[in-house]
């Protein structure tokens, strides 16, 4: 059977595979940057905890995806909820620190003059630091819904419904079409993300 | 009117950068704080708004000592203009503006209106400038919004730290004509910090002078020029800065007293008060060599030599 027989064969099986898979990635994001932004912009403003958060973020970074899944299993269990909880965790990561990072480098002149003409810290936050770190942000929500593709298809090992399933189920019958019918579509919803999440970072960019 | 009162400041390594301070801005006046840069002037100027504390002293506006205000009710009060403008990159002219009046939370209709007067204000068209961003403007335009923008709530104060320092010569000029325009109309209480001595001169109804954390003196610009109070203020101020600038010169400067015995034609006379350039034009007109100075009441005063006249305006004299 060639790639595009088994394509056809199977679109209905890959077509929801692909909605869950980004129903799954959206659901993640959603709580990553709900999670992730009002960590940044702690972080930014509260110099105390600024280093030992950002440690703790770097760190996990640090440690491998698969292992981390592995620890949440047992604590967790195999249901959709480790996957979602395993993206979070990732994606939040490059969301804070791109809020830091964007809240850090806003020139100084436009904080010194927000404060000069008197706007409180909540002021100053939703006027000149949020929507001047935006552009900054978006980069990181970008970076995180990128990542997140492939953290779906990996999370598909722990019950997360998704183009993994076709992936992990192609490695353990050894059939190529089955791999790649699982990562060609995670590949190119990656690309539409970025596509995406590019337009957004340019059209809030001042 | 704003008072420093034995103001000190010390930077956290104890380097001191105001060795106590004492001056008062009156009511409506244009004080120039002048100084090299590190002179601790721009220092003084962010104690009025209180971005920058005291290490020791009190800073009072009309009577009140500010350290009992609170900072953001303090600022509301204050316009701010700093060098680097400061416009919001995000926001249009008209949203530049307003935000001052909007995080005061004053009546929109309000907040138009004032918009209104200070584009006028500035010189620049409601229709053509309001909705663009700083970035479609250019460096004169944007510190004209950046002013517009610290009168929106037309405060008493106006703080201004260097803000033309960045423009080029023409634009500058413009700004600071445009500005004793403003001035002239709203009489509004103004420090203006500035390094560039011929700004401070041209805009100052008193220069402030100081130097290393103190200051030197506090006078209007030409006494200043005439009766520096210390060898630094002559050398800072330029040898001969004074008859560069023969404007500021008056016939009384430059006359001399010693009339006795000297039998006056006084049919040519000039008063005492006139600048120079009017009485150099006399002189040419009716061929003289000197000048007889009249008083009000017609009794001759001095005389006015040719050849100081001209020593003095080819810069000679000092």
């Amino acid at each position: 059977m060639t790639f595009f027989e088994f394509i056809v064969l199977r679109h209905e099986q890959i077509l929801r595979l692909l909605v869950e898979h980004t129903r799954i990635l959206l659901f993640a994001l959603f709580f990553a940057v709900i999670i992730g932004v009002p960590i940044g912009i702690l972080v930014s403003s509260v110099r105390r905890v600024s280093s030992p958060i950002m440690l703790i973020i770097n760190g996990l970074q640090a440690v491998p995806s698969l292992a981390l899944l592995g620890f949440l299993i047992p604590l967790v269990g195999v249901t959709e909820q480790t996957a979602i909880i395993l993206i979070v965790i990732y994606a939040v990561l490059p969301i804070v620190k791109n809020t830091y990072a964007g809240i850090l480098n806003i020139g100084p002149q436009y904080i010194e003059a927000a404060r000069g003409m008197g706007m409180t810290r909540l002021q100053m936050l939703r006027h000149v630091q949020f929507p001047l770190a935006l552009p900054v942000i978006m980069t990181g929500v970008r970076i995180a819904s990128v990542a997140g593709v492939g953290l779906v298809t990996i999370a598909a090992f722990a019950g997360g419904r998704g183009l993994g399933h076709l992936v992990f189920s192609g490695i353990a019958t050894l059939n190529t079409n089955m791999i790649l019918a699982g990562a060609i579509p995670a590949a190119l919803l990656a690309l539409l993300m970025d596509f995406i999440v590019s337009r957004i970072e340019k059209a809030v960019t001042a | 009117m704003i008072e420093f009162r034995n103001i000190h400041k010390e930077f956290v390594d104890g380097h001191p950068i105001l060795k106590g301070v004492n001056v008062t801005a009156d009511s409506g006046e244009l004080m120039v704080l002048l100084g090299n840069s590190g002179s601790g002037k721009t220092t003084m100027l962010k104690m009025v708004n209180k971005l920058i504390l005291p290490t020791s002293g009190s800073i009072f506006i009309d009577g009140q000592d500010i350290s009992g205000i609170d900072e953001i009710t303090l600022r509301r009060r204050i316009g701010y203009v700093i060098q680097e403008v400061g416009l919001f990159p995000h926001m249009t002219v008209k949203e530049n503006i307003e935000i001052v009046g909007k995080i005061q939370k004053k009546p929109l209709d309000e907040i138009e209106r004032n918009t209104k007067k200070v584009m006028e204000m500035i010189g620049l068209d409601l229709d053509e400038y309001l909705y663009r961003k700083p970035r479609e403007l250019s460096g004169g335009q944007q510190q004209r919004i950046g002013v517009a923008r610290a009168l929106a709530t037309d405060p008493d104060i106006l703080l201004m730290d260097e803000p033309f320092s960045a423009l080029d010569p023409i634009t500058r000029v413009q700004l600071q004509d445009e500005l004793l325009k403003i001035q002239g109309a709203l009489n509004k209480t103004i420090l203006f910090v500035t390094h560039g001595i011929i700004e401070a001169i041209k805009l100052a109804d008193r220069i402030c002078l100081i130097n290393e954390g103190n200051i030197e003196q506090v006078d209007t610009p030409k006494n200043l020029l005439k009766h520096p109070s210390s060898d630094y203020v002559r050398s800072f101020m330029g040898k001969n800065r004074l008859f560069q600038m023969p404007h500021l010169l008056l016939v009384e400067d430059i006359m001399s007293t010693d009339i006795q015995g000297l039998s006056l034609d006084t049919s040519v006379s000039v008063r005492p008060d006139a600048p120079l350039v009017d009485a150099l034009n006399i002189l040419r007109e009716h061929d003289l060599t000197y000048l007889p100075v009249l008083n009000d009441t017609a009794q001759p005063i001095g005389v006015l030599h040719v050849s100081d006249l001209l020593a003095v305006l080819s810069g000679q004299l000092a």
